[in-house]
């Protein structure tokens, strides 16, 4: 299998759609565990929903493995939303591995390749868990003593739900011979399974009409989930009005469109079902159950019919009987006992006639419990998944009212014929779009075109200043000077608005964090509660890329090395479970994000010991270190300091990443840490990292940007404060003492004299003065990176093109604050010190 | 057979009168948004109704939506732009019986007036 025959945009679409479902269905299932009671069912719903819209488009492009292991994991996932009692850790680990799959199976798509099939044994997990014990349990419970449907209403409820799952099919009176081979017969692509629903004609419709019909499928099955939801909401005292609400406005919506198409016995059939919807709260509850069934016998149908739909076709069905039973049952009377009891929707289909008459029931039919678990016997021995399930199911079907309880809605609605047609796809079902998705690299474009147009400006600004000092009409230079500053307020907006379009809010990384770290508490065996604030902060998208490492590398850390275990916690009076805090917000021209812990803190000592053994500073150097500069070890490549490694963090790859990606957003990091409190790393990046505002200054024969960011205050040094200590050059500002570096020096370039200009910058705590012979001015400068063997050990962040067109070296601040810190502390090598 | 044709545009009402006029339709009423047409269609009790889409004051799909919540039951024909033409969705669900897409041409609209009339009469 290839995927050629997927149509690119769709391919795209559904890879950018499901990756999202995906981040979505992380964050539920964690939130699951902790939920509140009340809250379970509406996740478990939306970890649901997120994966039968995958499974459903997967089927729509015929992306088998896909689809196969996705309706394994449903059918884990439908058992739970029966019944909650059996959600255990180890349930939500296979549930979570199994997205991990997932995720991994369009990553493969991504890269153009097929997608491998779900671990085997992952898949057998998820059966287990399908067909777990309590399930049993819970049908017998279900089976009442004489036999009769249950006359509870929860237990219609559950019943019901059972049913918008696997409907089998019925290939009108031949499912009682049909053998086993129907099954691979039924797997070959789409040759007409619609066919074998029912007698179909071709649609006959206006051409505007036909035109929608794109739209309508989607749509149509848009609805009828909203129908299965309501179905949910049904069984529950409580939520039978409200629920019965939403049915009757569902099924309104489906009329019209029905109508709209005039497929006019389906249309007619909604509209049962919106007069039974607003009669639910009245309806006995011996009767729910039959009217649930039915409602969803008639969710299948129109889901058939919206398949049949995408190749024009209309369904035929004798729907009378279906339409009349659900008026009974609205209007508070009693269906026929045996009539009433049918508890699967293959079997009402027979029943009420829809797939062809059956003169009498099956013994079986009237006791859908024992149905049930006969077919939960035959479900685990079922090979694969496919579309074509449903129509397999008919054969057991026949035999007996098969299995509603392994039932998954996705084998009605995802699979069947619209499989492999690969049209429609996740088209929009309409609505009125709100945002659109752009390619990245039309973005990147843009910006880039911007960052010429803010160069091409500043260079016409130039000009305009030059001309004013040239004998030249005052009209014409205070024109031009009048349209510069236009051109001026336009380009920044213009500047701004590219760089909101690139904004994204960093809940993109944060939303992944629970996941990562209730996977790390697990396995470490600690209790580690995370909660994140500001994750609505917005940064650039380049910037988001490369925190997103950085991030999980902190976080981990103090996973793994802040938080003691929970033994260890409470001997040190602690509460067990350890307190990650994750922060973001804004701070001036930057963002903060901070990663708190409550942990045991950083052990000076110990990584000052490391830093030694690995041969990162001398003993005597690092004696005289700042603690923050001791801790700063630890984003050394090669560092690690965990007595034990653990498969999770430790391996001493990684934390470099944190400091070389920091350093890539122009971005500080401070490290705060307390012994036995706590640590606190905090990492501040400006707010947009492509075009910044600098000071354009001279040293020697060449200008150089410093970051306007880092530039603290510009001074002019007179002799009375320039000194030595040490044999170092210092300056002193008010109640300090700096080290004053020696720019010409450093860059090597020729010149007479001391600077005359001291920028004092300044990074975190720290603070130095850089000598410089000439300030220029402020200047806008777009960053073009530079590449890493050209400036290697060279204080260059990357490169800009000036005003006058000539290319200027930006000062990596950071990295020159930091060799003067090293070098005022170790005694008299590197190039300062040699000046 | 009366017809209440809703549009804000004066010019685009008087088209619609003349091809509906052509077409025999004599008993036209007219408003100019959403809430003069409110004002109008309970006293007016149209056969057919003709909705554009974008109108001040009051949009279509606001229209449709309101008169179907009061109870109107008489059919709808929205009239839209091909930009608009993913939105029928919407109207559809709303309550509109068919739709014409703008510019149309007189066979078009008498086209789309003769099935929507016919679909209500033989339900």
């Amino acid at each position: 299998m290839s995927l050629d025959g997927i149509n690119p945009e769709l391919r795209q679409d559904f890879l950018t759609e499901s990756s999202e479902l995906l981040e979505q269905l992380d964050s539920d299932l964690v939130a699951l565990e902790t939920a509140a009671e009340g809250e379970q069912a509406d996740r478990l719903n939306s970890v649901f929903r997120a994966l039968h819209t995958i499974k459903g488009a997967a089927s729509f492009l015929g992306i088998d493995p896909l689809i196969r292991f996705a309706h394994a994991a449903e059918d884990a996932l439908n058992l739970l939303r029966r019944d909650r009692t059996h959600f255990t850790a180890e349930v939500m680990d296979a549930l979570l591995q199994s997205v991990d799959v997932l995720r991994g199976q369009l990553d493969a798509m991504g890269q153009g390749e097929w997608p491998p099939e779900g671990p085997g044994a992952l898949i057998e997990t998820l059966k287990t868990i399908a067909n777990g014990q309590p399930l049993a349990a819970r049908l017998s419970k279900l089976q009442p003593a004489d036999g009769a449907p249950g006359p509870d209403c929860d237990d219609a409820g559950l019943t019901a739900e059972d049913g918008d799952a696997v409907v089998p099919v019925a290939v009108p009176g031949d499912g009682a011979q049909a053998e086993p081979e129907v099954e691979d017969e039924a797997q070959a692509p789409s040759n007409g399974v619609t066919e074998s629903y029912a007698p179909s004609e071709p649609l006959e419709l206006p051409p505007q009409k036909l035109d929608l019909i794109e739209f309508m499928v989607a749509d149509l099955h848009e609805q009828i989930s909203g129908i299965h939801q309501a179905l949910t909401e049904v069984a529950g005292h409580a939520t039978r009005h409200e629920a019965g609400a939403a049915l009757a406005e569902t099924a309104a919506d489906l009329h019209k469109t029905l109508s709209f198409f005039e497929l006019d016995g389906l249309a007619a059939l909604a509209e049962a079902v919106r007069n039974a919807g607003e009669k639910l709260p009245d309806i006995e509850c011996e009767q729910v159950a039959g009217l649930v069934i039915r409602i969803e016998a008639v969710s299948w149908l129109i889901e058939r019919q919206a398949e049949a739909l995408s190749e024009r076709r209309r369904l035929d069905w004798p729907l009378r009987t279906l339409q009349q039973r659900i008026e009974t049952i609205a209007a508070g009377e009693q269906l026929d006992g045996a009539v009433a009891g049918v508890a699967d929707v293959p079997m009402v289909l027979r029943v009420d006639g829809v797939l062809g008459e059956v003169a009498s029931l099956p013994a079986e039919a009237s006791q859908p419990s024992q149905a049930a678990q006969s077919a939960e016997a035959v479900e685990p021995e079922d090979g694969p998944y496919s579309p074509s399930d449903a129509v397999a199911g008919v054969i057991g079907g026949a035999g007996g009212g098969d299995a509603a309880s392994t039932a998954s809605p996705g084998a009605a609605g995802g699979g069947g014929p619209a499989a492999g047609t690969g049209n429609g796809g996740g088209a929009g079902g309409g609505g009125v779009e709100a945002t659109i998705r752009v390619e990245v690299a039309r973005l990147e474009s843009l910006l880039n075109l911007v960052g010429q147009m803010v160069l091409a400006k500043n260079q016409l600004m130039a000009i305009g200043r030059r001309v004013a000092e040239q004998p030249v009409p005052q009209d014409l230079t205070e024109t031009l000077a009048a349209a510069n500053s236009d051109l001026d307020r336009l380009t920044g907006e213009l500047q701004v608005n590219v760089m909101r379009a690139r904004m994204q809010p960093l809940s993109k990384l944060f939303d992944r964090y629970p996941r990562v770290i209730r996977d790390l508490a697990r396995s470490t065996e600690k209790k580690i509660r995370l909660d994140i604030e500001g994750k609505q902060t917005e940064v650039d998208k380049s910037v988001l890329e490369l925190l997103a490492d950085p991030l999980i590398h902190i976080l981990r850390n103090s996973a793994d090395h802040g938080i003691e275990g929970p033994a260890e916690r409470r001997d040190a009076g602690k509460a067990e479970a350890g307190h990650i805090r994750l922060v973001a917000e804004h701070q001036g021209s930057h963002v903060r994000i901070a990663i708190e812990d409550d942990g045991r803190g950083i052990n000076r000592e110990v990584i000052a010991a490391k830093a030694v053994e690995k041969g990162l500073a001398s003993a005597d150097v690092v004696s005289q270190m700042s603690d923050e500069d001791v801790y700063r070890f630890i984003f050394a490549p090669g560092f690690s300091t965990a007595a034990q490694v653990s498969d999770l963090s430790g391996r001493g790859v990684g934390m470099d990443v944190v400091n070389s990606n920091v350093a890539k957003m122009n971005g500080q990091i401070n490290i705060a840490s307390r012994q036995g409190k706590g640590t606190t790393i905090e990492i501040l990046i400006p707010l947009t990292v492509a075009i910044m505002p600098a000071m354009m200054v001279r040293i020697g024969a060449h200008m150089y940007a410093i970051p306007l960011q880092s530039i603290v205050e510009i001074v002019r040094p007179e002799d009375t404060i320039r000194g030595k200590v040490q044999g170092k050059p210092v300056m002193r500002l008010r109640d300090s003492v700096l080290p004053l570096v020696n720019m010409r020096a450093v860059l090597d370039e020729e010149g007479e004299g001391e600077g005359r200009f001291a920028v004092v910058v300044g990074v975190g705590g720290q603070r130095a003065g850089l000598a410089v012979d000439r300030l220029i001015g402020q200047q806008e400068v777009v960053i073009k990176p530079l590449d890493d063997a050209d400036t290697q050990g060279g204080p260059f962040s990357g490169a800009t093109i000036r005003e006058d067109g000539d290319v200027s070296l930006i000062l990596d601040i950071v990295q020159l604050i930091r060799t003067t810190q090293t070098e005022s502390s170790a005694s008299g090598t590197g190039p300062a010190a040699a000046a | 057979m009366k017809v209440l044709l809703i549009d804000d545009s004066r010019t685009m009402r008087n088209i619609q009168k003349g091809i509906l006029t052509q077409l025999g339709y004599t008993e036209i009423e007219e408003a100019a948004d959403g809430l003069d047409a409110l004002s109008k269609v309970l006293a007016f009790n149209p056969d057919l109704l003709l909705v554009d889409w974008n109108m001040p004051n009051m949009d279509g799909l606001s229209f449709v939506k309101q008169y179907r919540g009061k109870g109107g039951k008489a059919p709808i024909i929205m009239v839209t732009t091909e930009a608009e033409k993913t939105r029928v969705v919407e109207a559809i669900k709303a309550g509109v019986n068919n739709y014409v897409v703008k510019p149309f041409t007189p066979e078009g609209l008498s086209e789309r007036i003769r099935e929507t009339l016919d679909r209500v009469a033989a339900a």
